[in-house]
């Protein structure tokens, strides 16, 4: 099945975000990967240079050209005081619609944790287990047709879990 | 994989589907021992969801996910009986499936 020719209906909401996909540049990767019909996993689509990054900023770059605008409605939960860094809860809330999430841990070893990709129909709330190697921020950033969205959240870890 | 690794539960609350899933899987990092012995790690790379044969959510994962992983989100537009792939490929090129329909509650 072709997405592409779901998504293209004249006036249908979701050919506009398709629209600003393209527009804000992140799309085209986007593109690429909708347009090779579901390659088999590990066609070479694993994000290397984001997981290759050694430090956050660094990591934040692969994620697009765009500039990052900080977004308080972003909601990151998380313990404030994680006593095992081999296991921290994180759930992430937001009422954008998004094309793709990240999760960052800047003390951690690789920094870049995961990163998601939504097809349209996906709500915007993520629970997952990270590990965390140091207290940390946590910082996340939401892609949408709009831009990149971030926030970050503080978890002090008394005994860090990435060794 | 003797066994299967993943474990689905869905619940559906006013037509969202909330999709839990459990996978075992060590997602270990690389690690050096004292005497630079080096164990390469082993995590899940890619982790990819198709409904009704359709693309839902791909993960993309380092060694910082935790032991075992779990992952919790939640979409519009499912119904009982879809069809939901579940698969992932880890660092090492093993990989496993999951073939199974929307469950009407606890999967």
């Amino acid at each position: 099945m072709d997405p592409l020719a779901t998504h293209s209906l004249p006036g249908n909401p979701a050919r506009r975000r398709w629209l600003g996909r393209l527009r804000d540049g992140l799309g085209l990767l986007g593109l690429i990967r909708f347009a090779s019909l579901w390659p088999s996993l590990g066609a070479a689509a694993w994000p290397e240079a984001s997981f290759h990054a050694e430090k956050l900023e660094a990591a934040l770059a692969t994620l697009g050209p765009g500039p990052l605008t900080k977004d308080p409605t972003l909601g990151i939960v998380a313990p404030e005081l994680a006593e095992n860094g081999a296991v921290v809860p994180v759930r992430i809330d937001t009422e954008r619609r998004p094309q793709s999430i990240a999760i960052l841990v800047a003390g951690n070893p690789v920094p870049m944790v995961a990163r998601f990709e939504f097809a349209p129909g996906v709500r915007g709330h993520l629970s997952i287990r990270i590990k965390m190697g140091q207290s940390s921020d946590i910082t996340v950033v939401v892609a949408d047709g709009e831009g990149l969205h971030v926030n970050r959240r503080r978890v002090e870890v008394t005994i860090g879990g990435c060794g | 994989m003797d066994r299967p690794s993943i474990r689905l539960r869905t619940e559906w609350r006013e037509g969202v589907c909330t999709l839990r899933v459990l996978i075992k899987h060590p997602m270990e990092p690389e690690r050096v021992s004292e005497s630079g012995e080096r164990t390469p790690s082993h995590f899940i790379k890619e982790l990819r969801f198709l409904h009704q044969g359709r693309e839902l959510l791909t993960a993309y994962w380092g060694p910082g996910i935790a032991r075992n992983p779990y992952l919790e989100f939640s979409f519009d537009g499912g119904s009982v009986g879809d069809e939901l792939v579940i698969e992932w490929l880890d660092s090492r090129g093993e990989r496993d499936r999951l073939d199974t329909r929307l469950d009407a509650a606890a999967g």
